[in-house]
């Protein structure tokens, strides 16, 4: 089985899609001869032509919103934009238009098209190429928000999304893109959406993570562990629609619970996974939520690794939940 | 010397193959002089020195591929330090985690302690006030609680050494002799058959008690009679049909933990409660005890020294680093007064108002202070005067809940002694009730600071800055007494209380403490004199 | 694409057919030497990022008449919106390559504390040269407002929005362009069409015939200029300035340019850019054919160039050693401005953030790895 980084899975994951529906188109910009500024569409023009992936002008409302237009009409496009910190042009086309549409057509019209788009820190991008927006986008009902962590599932997620019958937000952590490593297998393949995935059991303390967070949690859990504290890891993969009896079942499972994101904390994503419990898990927590998460200001660029929640920061909230 | 890493040259490039060296080992190279081509897959690019030096070792050859922060060559460029250099920003320090010891469980029984018959007959006693926290670790014989009854105010101490895992009977709570009040957990050692009586340590009961510092810190554990306990320690405790309120719970601030309640319902029935037999004798000698390895702890508390405890630390240090004190100590044959003040006693009691000690000792401040004016007032630092003012307000030194906090009576030189006490009675309720108004903690002329209760028979204590002097008044101590008769000496057993005096040696001098002393020393000693 | 009137005054051997340069001549060799320190400047920062002494860097070369043309024909009064690649319109006004550096290095004497992305300054002295942010395009109805407040004070000041041939795709051109057509706004538009956005080339960003001519849209003139021509450009910005200035409302100006380097360090823009299309540019280069010009005057040597680069080599580089030894920001300045005041629960997260490095140390910096 081939070993890959998880833009190469990203890349094959197009392949495989434009190989086998003639319908999926890629475009966006930069993403044609040149192949994407982080190589994530390099040869899809070579092998499809420019009719299947090409560029756009500079301008990432009329990238989406002519996506949503291909969409009604019998094509799947897989749009990308450039950096997340640029989708905000286009955020009328997805919240006013992409996932209300089928809501307000009773589903005479549907828009099955892909947005992808690197996100998250780590590469020292300052305030416009290291946002993490995802909860934006998971605050809007009709959307599917989908962030892989491994090249495996990078790939499975991305053709899952594809055949998706409704608009997804595919958001790639791009400091994992060339940092990660794995097996990925050949041809087409789906990770199902909305499943999330158990990375390590542990008995003591669960921590929910997605994207680069997810190696973060590791080295913390692995810390944890020369202590004495087993850490149960759960990728969420999926935030919109959420696999909610995953996430009681592993936060019961051992009632201590740390949610971790890079995204700033308030209402970030990990208060959604607080209220959760909260409300359905109550009676089996033995320690309050905690969240570890980037501070509530915008990211700044010297001072990234402060800001980016580490295996430090992690360890401190599971030895902090576990003694409580 | 610079040991060079392959720096990410793109967005979160990883790694990097070397095209070519187009220097060698040993070459002279100029700043930003090309030194290596390095192909990734964003872009060839070729890396330009750091710095002006001499390439001193090549470590990675043509045709490796490095990850990017590899050292791929030395740069040797006349500088000292080893370590490279900000070819990228680094951090200094390494982590260096201090993580806490889990908390030693506590091994051994738990010990419900009733409580015992106090006085020949007590059927209840009132809870004034728990010394120790929930959680503490307490020595054998150490005081835990003080209980009133209508004979006495006591203090329990504890039959054993062990923690104090749960407090039952709250403060402020009347409980009947032979009620549960607290929870011992013991240590090793099994929990004793009998345990040693309560000292019984007669005070002047109800009295404000002053602490000079170092008030114990908050028991959150417990609050309006509710158990804390973790979500899933109630599910459990539901479960189980376990009542919370009987598990000790070891969690943070004493919360009850799901374990906690599990480990409750596996226990054994509770070890056999230790009945306090109503003589004071001490029990059999027992068997040697087996020493088992015990289970330390490095458990440590941690407050904030924030709030109030550092006001109080603020008060402290202004007064100790400006008022010059010197102390002086007087003992006072009471015995009169203590029978005087049973009589007081009974004549409040029928108006509602509890007569304690304090009203005396302040009537005989107040004379001693019109006398010996110098040890009244404060320095006015503001203009440089010294104020000796007519009046005679007393700041009355006030253990609450909050911390030391002193409320003011005033013109204490022109009230009778019942007015005193219902006054006093009254500012001790509402300042430890939190309901004192600003006002009324302010003007202070002298100070009184009475640890009767507690115990000490003499202390130093620290002025009420700005005031010049603060008295401390210490417990009854029955004592073989000296006395003169028409038919000699003799030797009776009398009571005597000692007076500590503080006073600003800026402001008074010894001599003039010695005699305000001794002045309340004539005054006490014949209480009759007060109504001068 | 065929184009309208290109104004160029630069003939290619260094004559300018009779036309006298608006600038003194002292002024001429200000605009020289501000091209070339560009030309050093951008050179420093390349290398300083390939070595990975800095994270990032943007190539000006091939972009100094534009910038420094355009600079030179607004007063140190009026406020520049720049794009992240206009090393020229900073330099040219008296921001010093010191404090670039800072900015480069992002350590604690820039004027943003090291919380953006290298290049992208922000200065309101000695000359308003105004935040600059990543997304493309958002400066644009932002220079348009300022330009009103000043239009509203009855000041005769302007504002110059610059961006490239990318940034007329964007909502924040369209949007800019037609306030400023509805206001008569005081500000001048300068397109750098400098042949390619990352890699899209500029006849493929819009299917207009060039870009000046979008000005017909938005009911405002255009004008097409060789970008590489410094007193061409130098001329077409100084007409815009003062017909805003004289309250006759907004210009949009394209300067036709070529962008030599890549988009950013992190592109190869040997991958896409034909040989020849570079090639064909180099020939044109804006330093030399100025340097023709100086010399054609008798204001200009080959030997001063050589003099004047190491000049400004030494004391770029310098700039740089004393940047880079500069330490840090502090750690609260991730907190700081934030807003006006510092809310209570960003301080709680800030003491949160220093108490645990001091239980458990600091964050080790990224050093090119990613933070695991």
């Amino acid at each position: 089985m081939p070993t890959l980084t998880l833009v190469q899975a990203v890349n094959d994951g197009l392949k495989t899609a434009m190989r086998g529906d003639p319908s999926v188109l890629v475009f966006g910009e930069d993403v044609g001869p040149k192949g994407g500024v982080f190589l994530a569409t390099e040869g899809l023009t070579a092998e499809f032509g420019e009719e299947r992936c090409f560029d756009t002008p500079l301008s990432e409302d009329g990238i989406v919103g002519t996506a949503i237009g291909m969409a009604i009409n019998g094509l799947k496009p897989v749009a990308e934009i450039q950096f997340q910190d640029f989708i905000f042009p286009a955020f009328d086309q997805i919240v006013s238009e992409a996932a209300k549409l089928r809501y307000r057509s009773g589903g005479q019209y549907t828009a099955p098209l892909v947005i992808r788009t690197p996100y998250g820190g780590g590469i020292r991008g300052g305030l416009y190429h290291s946002q993490s927006g995802e909860a934006y986008f998971a605050h809007t009902p009709g959307l599917k928000v989908v962030i892989p962590s491994t090249p495996h599932d990078a790939k499975g997620l991305l053709l899952a999304s594809i055949q998706d019958p409704d608009p997804v937000l595919f958001m790639e952590p791009k400091a994992l893109y060339r940092s990660v490593k794995g097996e990925v297998p050949a041809g087409d393949y789906r990770v199902e959406l909305s499943t999330l995935r158990r990375v390590r059991e542990g008995k003591d303390v669960t921590v929910f993570c997605y994207g680069a967070m997810v190696p973060v949690a590791e080295k913390a859990a692995a810390q944890a562990a020369e202590r004495g504290i087993e850490t149960t890891i759960v990728d969420l993969r999926t935030l919109l629609p959420l696999d909610e009896a995953g996430v009681l079942d592993a936060a019961k499972s051992t009632g201590r619970v740390v949610v971790l994101h890079e995204a700033p904390r308030f209402c970030g994503y990990g208060a959604e996974i607080s209220a959760l419990i909260a409300e359905q898990a109550i009676e089996y927590m033995e320690a309050p939520v905690r969240r570890v998460t980037g501070f509530d200001t915008p990211f700044p660029n010297t001072l990234e690794h402060h800001y980016l929640p580490d295996a430090r920061r992690v360890l401190d909230a599971i030895e902090d939940v576990h003694g409580y | 010397m610079i040991e060079f890493k392959l720096p990410d040259i793109g967005e979160g490039v990883a790694e990097g193959e070397i095209v070519k060296w187009l220097v060698e080992e040993g070459s002279t190279v100029s700043e930003h002089q090309a030194l290596v081509e390095v192909m990734t897959d964003k872009a060839t690019v070729e890396i330009p020195s750091p710095a002006a030096g001499v390439v001193a070792k090549i470590l990675a050859a043509a045709g490796d591929t490095v990850p990017v922060g590899q050292v791929i060559f030395h740069l040797d460029d006349g500088a000292k330090t080893a370590a490279g250099p900000a070819n990228a920003a680094k951090a200094a320090a390494t982590p260096a985690p201090t993580g806490t010891a889990a908390p030693a469980q506590a091994t051994g029984s738990i010990l419900e302690f009733k409580l015992p018959d106090i006085g020949e007959g007590v059927a209840e006693g009132e809870i004034v006030k728990w010394l120790v926290e929930e959680g503490a670790t307490v020595a054998e014989h150490q005081a835990l609680v003080e209980v009133m009854t209508d004979k006495a105010t006591v203090e329990v101490p504890a039959p054993a050494a062990g923690r104090l895992v749960k407090i039952v009977a709250e403060a402020g709570s009347t409980v009947p002799v032979g009620q549960v009040i607290f929870h011992l957990a013991t240590v090793g050692a099994p929990s004793r058959a009998a345990a040693p009586a309560p000292v019984a340590v007669p005070v002047g009961a109800g009295a404000p008690v002053a602490v000079g510092a170092g008030a114990p810190a908050r028991s959150t554990g417990r609050g309006n009679g509710k158990v804390l306990a973790v979500p899933s320690a109630r599910r459990v405790a539901r479960e189980l049909g376990i009542d919370l309120a009987r598990v000790p719970g070891t969690g943070r601030n004493g919360v009850v933990r799901r374990k906690d309640v599990e480990d409750f319902a596996t226990r054994a029935p509770a070890a056999p409660v230790a009945s306090v037999p109503p003589a004071a004798a001490p029990t059999a000698t027992p068997a040697a005890p087996a020493f088992h390895a015990v289970a330390g702890t490095t458990e440590e508390q941690r407050r904030p020294f924030r709030g109030v405890r550092r006001k109080i630390s603020e008060a402290m240090v202004r007064s100790w680093t400006n008022a010059v004190h010197f102390t002086v100590v007087e003992e006072i044959d009471v015995t009169d007064l203590v029978a005087l003040r049973t009589e007081a006693k009974a004549i409040g009691a029928e108006s509602g108002v509890k007569f304690t000690y304090m009203p005396f000792i302040m009537k005989a401040v107040a004379l001693g202070l019109a006398r010996y004016a110098t040890l009244n007032g404060r320095l006015d630092e503001g203009t440089q005067e010294i104020v000796n003012p007519a009046y005679v307000h007393l700041g009355i030194a006030t253990d609450t809940p909050n911390g030391l906090i002193v409320p003011v009576v005033r013109d204490v030189q022109a009230k009778g002694m019942l007015q005193l006490a219902a006054e006093l009675q009254d500012l001790a309720e509402r300042t430890r009730a939190g309901k004192v108004k600003p006002e009324e903690l302010r003007g202070s002329t002298f100070t009184i600071t009475n640890a009767g209760n507690i115990g000490g028979t003499l202390a130093t204590p620290i002025i009420n800055f700005p005031d010049i002097a603060i008295l401390g008044v210490h417990r009854l101590m029955k004592r073989p007494g000296v006395v003169e008769t028409p038919a000699g000496e003799r030797i009776e057993p009398r009571q005597f209380m000692n007076l500590s005096l503080s006073v600003d040696h800026r402001l008074a001098d010894g001599a003039d403490g010695a005699r305000f002393l001794a002045y309340l020393r004539r005054l006490l000693e014949s209480p009759g004199l007060l109504a001068l | 694409m065929e184009s309208s009137e290109l104004l160029t005054v630069i003939e290619p051997d260094g004559g300018t057919r009779g036309i006298e340069p608006a600038l003194s001549d002292e002024r001429l060799v200000y605009c020289y030497r501000t091209m070339l320190a560009v030309r050093v400047f951008d050179d420093t920062c390349m290398k300083l990022q390939r070595s990975g002494r800095i994270g990032f860097s943007i190539p000006n070369k091939g972009i100094e008449a534009t910038q420094v043309g355009a600079a030179s024909a607004v007063e140190k009064t009026d406020w520049l919106f720049p794009s992240y690649r206009d090393f020229g319109m900073a330099l040219y006004h008296g921001i010093t390559p010191l404090e670039m550096m800072h900015n480069m290095f992002g350590n604690a004497q820039d004027s943003a504390r090291g919380r953006q992305m290298p290049v992208h300054f922000s200065w309101v002295r000695p000359i308003h040269f105004y935040s600059i942010s990543s997304p493309i395009g958002t400066n644009i109805p932002q220079a348009v407002g300022a330009a009103r407040a000043f239009q509203r004070r009855g000041s005769d000041r302007v504002c110059l929005a610059s961006f490239g041939d990318g940034g007329t795709s964007s909502l924040g051109f369209h949007s800019g362009m037609n306030f400023a057509g509805v206001w008569k706004a005081p500000v001048v538009f300068l397109c750098q069409n400098n042949g390619w956005a990352i890699s899209c080339p500029a006849d493929e960003q819009t299917a207009s015939d060039g870009y000046a001519i979008k000005a017909v849209a938005y009911g405002m003139p255009g004008v097409v200029v060789d970008g590489n021509d410094l007193l061409a450009v130098h001329q077409a910005v100084l007409d815009a300035v003062q017909r805003a200035r004289r309250g006759e409302g907004p210009t949009l100006i394209e300067a036709r340019t070529f962008r030599m380097g890549g988009h950013s360090t992190a592109d190869d823009p040997t991958r896409y850019v034909p040989k020849e299309e570079l090639e064909a540019w180099a020939e044109r280069d804006p330093v030399t054919r100025f340097e023709k010009f100086l010399e054609r005057r008798g204001l200009w040597t080959p030997a001063k160039k050589e003099e004047l680069w190491a000049d400004l080599a030494a004391e770029i580089n310098a700039a740089a050693k004393a940047a880079e030894s500069t330490p840090k920001p502090g750690l609260e300045t991730i907190f700081s401005d934030v807003y006006a005041d510092i809310p209570a629960h960003l301080r709680r997260q800030g003491e949160a953030a220093f108490d645990l490095a001091k239980r458990r140390g600091e964050a080790a910096a990224g050093d090119g790895e990613f933070p695991l």
